[in-house]
């Protein structure tokens, strides 16, 4: 009776359901061994081994030293909690199943690391998009391009931002960048609603302001001193005439 | 981010305003001092304030014309 062959301790396999290595088109095969590459991490110790039956197997194998790492980095994406371009890889790989109707998963030796929902996964309730009126806050740190608009980057503690301007725009930000100055761009933003959630995925903005980063006391105290001569019992009363139903 | 209604804005900007509760004359107690704990909070942790336009604008029913562009510059220059 034939035994199944026990997979080595170091070997891994990206496993996809709908295709056989007969099935699989050459050029679908290389985005897949690009994004299988990137998810693993340790480029000059991962190497690509074979592609073989049981639906679609891509062999690969890991460098002993680069065993740990690769775990830990499968159990992080996991859990949601690996680095960006490692988590960036992992939803191309599904994106790719998906758009081939498959499912996939890795395995590490004989052990199942990562799943990839593929074809099952939830179809994305999306709106958009929407065009709104937008404002980004943030110190700049890049500013470049070649063409008619340029790319501005923004950093606002973790959160990184970009932002398309004009070279004229442009020209104005220049003194800002990398300067402890905070601005504030404002602009037109393209919005979608996703599952829920408003992101945005372009902004391209038409001015800007220097942010004062004054105290939040100091700057009521400056807005505080413009209503000094508003009298209080007449703007409440005026607020309840504002209100009442019968208001014309 | 913290949204700030016209009862909320109107005691932070406007010296002396009081605020009660529906269907009552009796002020609330404390309620500019509330307020300004609140602020404290918002400052400390660093968070924004947001003030929706309906709600600036009647605050600024009241106040003179020429201090309404002060005010503006003073709060779309502001990081809260």
């Amino acid at each position: 009776m034939a035994r199944k062959k026990k997979a080595l301790e170091n070997e891994l396999v990206l496993r996809i359901d709908s295709f056989t290595p007969e099935t699989l088109p050459m050029a679908r095969l290389a985005q897949y061994v690009e994004k299988f590459a990137a998810l693993l991490g340790n480029e000059s110790s991962v190497h690509f081994i074979s592609v073989e039956p049981g639906s679609c197997r891509l062999r690969a194998s890991a460098e002993d030293p680069a065993v740990p790492k690769i775990k830990e980095r499968a159990s992080r994406i996991a859990d949601r909690t690996a680095s960006r371009p490692a988590l960036k890889a992992h939803d191309e790989i599904d994106d790719l199943l998906a758009a081939d109707n498959a499912i996939g998963e890795i395995y590490f030796g004989d052990s199942k690391v990562l799943e990839f929902p593929g074809r099952r996964r939830r179809v994305k309730e999306e709106i958009g998009p929407v065009q709104r009126p937008t404002t980004i806050d943030g110190y700049i740190f890049s500013i470049g391009g070649k063409d008619e608009t340029i790319n501005v980057h923004l950093k606002d503690g973790d959160i990184e931002s970009k932002c398309v301007v004009s070279i004229e725009m442009a020209r104005k930000l220049k003194p800002y960048l990398l300067m402890p100055q905070k601005v504030r761009l404002l602009g037109n933003g393209q919005w979608y609603r996703e599952d829920g959630r408003w992101h945005r995925r372009s902004f391209t903005a038409e001015d800007f302001l220097p942010l004062n980063e004054a105290a939040l006391g100091e700057s009521l105290n400056r807005l505080r001193a413009a209503f000094e001569n508003v009298d209080p019992d007449d703007f409440i009363k005026t607020m309840n005439e504002l209100r009442r139903d019968d208001h014309a | 981010m913290i949204t700030l209604d016209t009862t909320a804005l109107s005691l932070l900007f406007v010296p002396g305003s009081q605020v009660s509760k529906p269907g009552s004359a009796k002020p609330i107690k404390y309620a500019f001092e509330r307020l300004e704990c609140l602020v404290d909070r918002i400052a400390q942790s660093d968070e924004t304030m947001l003030l929706p336009t309906p709600v600036l604008s009647e605050v600024l029913v009241k106040v003179p014309p020429e201090k309404i562009q002060e005010i503006l510059v003073e709060l779309n220059g502001s990081k809260w």
